[in-house]
């Protein structure tokens, strides 16, 4: 079987070569997904969200761009607050990075870019806002999810300072009936 | 694997990529179905591309390294309809950049017979795969019905 390859090449990509250990990357599920991902939900050991969004591929690598986000930005997309534009320049890290992976799923040539830095090709323009059902089931669990999260943080009360015993206390003893 | 099952595995296109992957591939419920069925293509029927599954497209487009994956890109993605598979092109050519995409230009339709392969049933976005058979040419059973 002859190997394809894609028409397009990829303006190259400024910025600080770094180093990401592939294995502290774990895979939570796809959001956009056919036949194989797009757009990929990750978590690193530290349990921080991550996205991993295709490029486009050369001959050798396919290019992915991979930056930080969390609960309350995927909230704000899912809500339609937030475009796919904005929610990879408001990723916490202020910057993402490029890595290329080959055909045996090595992470290589991994570069660190400021937000500012990166190219246009690589942005989503125009942005595009996220619509009910528009991504693989990972991805509408994962908004539900975030929709009760959410929802239950509206609902917690303060707790007055001096009620505050009253909530600690103790059970009471228990009593042997004699 | 029951000896008809067997035969139809030997038969498959791509046979020698399932048989190195450490799971059943295609999966279990994959079954011979006949159905109607419509595919992203580009322009040409004859595009080399048009029905060549992402396991063959240098480099593999991957960014995890299961199995389950490998096998599920080694079936050709069909739908069950043309409003489902205009709506799935509409949601990918909305997030990425439809030149990167390379997905196809043109929407095929053709009829899937049970001699084709083995496939899933739909799923809740008309969305199913079939792993053809090594004798089948599929572009001979689908025309193009429209632009994408």
């Amino acid at each position: 079987m002859s190997k394809l390859v894609n028409k397009k090449s990829l303006p190259l990509i400024k910025g600080e070569p770094a180093v990401l250990r592939q294995d502290d990357f774990r895979k939570l599920g796809e959001l956009l997904y056919f036949e194989g991902p797009l757009l990929s939900h990750f978590v690193n050991l530290r349990n921080e969200d991550f996205i991993m969004k295709w490029c486009g591929k050369d001959h050798e690598f396919n290019h992915w761009m991979l930056y930080k986000t969390n609960y309350e930005l995927l909230h704000q997309f899912f809500r339609g607050e937030i475009g796919d534009l904005e929610l990879i320049q408001k990723t916490p890290d202020e910057h993402a990075y490029f890595v290329d992976i080959d055909n045996e799923i090595h992470w290589k040539n991994i570069v660190k870019v400021e937000i500012s830095d990166i190219p246009a090709d690589y942005l989503p323009l125009p942005p595009s806002f996220y619509e009910l059902g528009d991504f693989e089931p990972y991805g509408e669990n994962l908004r539900t999810y975030l929709d009760l999260h959410f929802s239950r943080l509206n609902k917690l009360y303060k707790i007055p300072q001096y009620q505050a015993s009253l909530v600690a206390e103790p059970p009471s003893p228990q009593y042997r009936k004699k | 694997m029951d000896n008809a099952q067997e035969d139809a595995f030997k038969e498959f296109r791509y046979r020698e990529q399932m048989e190195r992957l450490s799971i059943p591939c295609p999966p279990e419920d994959f079954a011979p179905r006949e159905t109607v069925a419509f595919r992203w293509v580009f322009e040409e029927m004859g595009d080399e591309q048009n029905f060549v599954p992402q396991y063959f497209k240098n480099p593999d487009r991957f960014n995890e390294k299961e199995d389950k994956l490998k096998c599920q890109a080694l079936g050709l993605s069909l739908f069950d309809s043309a409003v489902h598979a205009i709506k799935q092109f509409a949601v990918l050519r909305k997030y990425l950049r439809e030149d990167v995409l390379n997905l196809g230009t043109h929407l095929a339709k053709g009829a899937v017979q049970l001699g084709f392969g083995l496939s899933d049933l739909p799923n809740h976005k008309g969305h199913f795969t079939l792993y053809p058979f090594a004798n089948i040419e599929l572009k001979e059973h689908f025309e193009i019905v429209s632009t994408l």
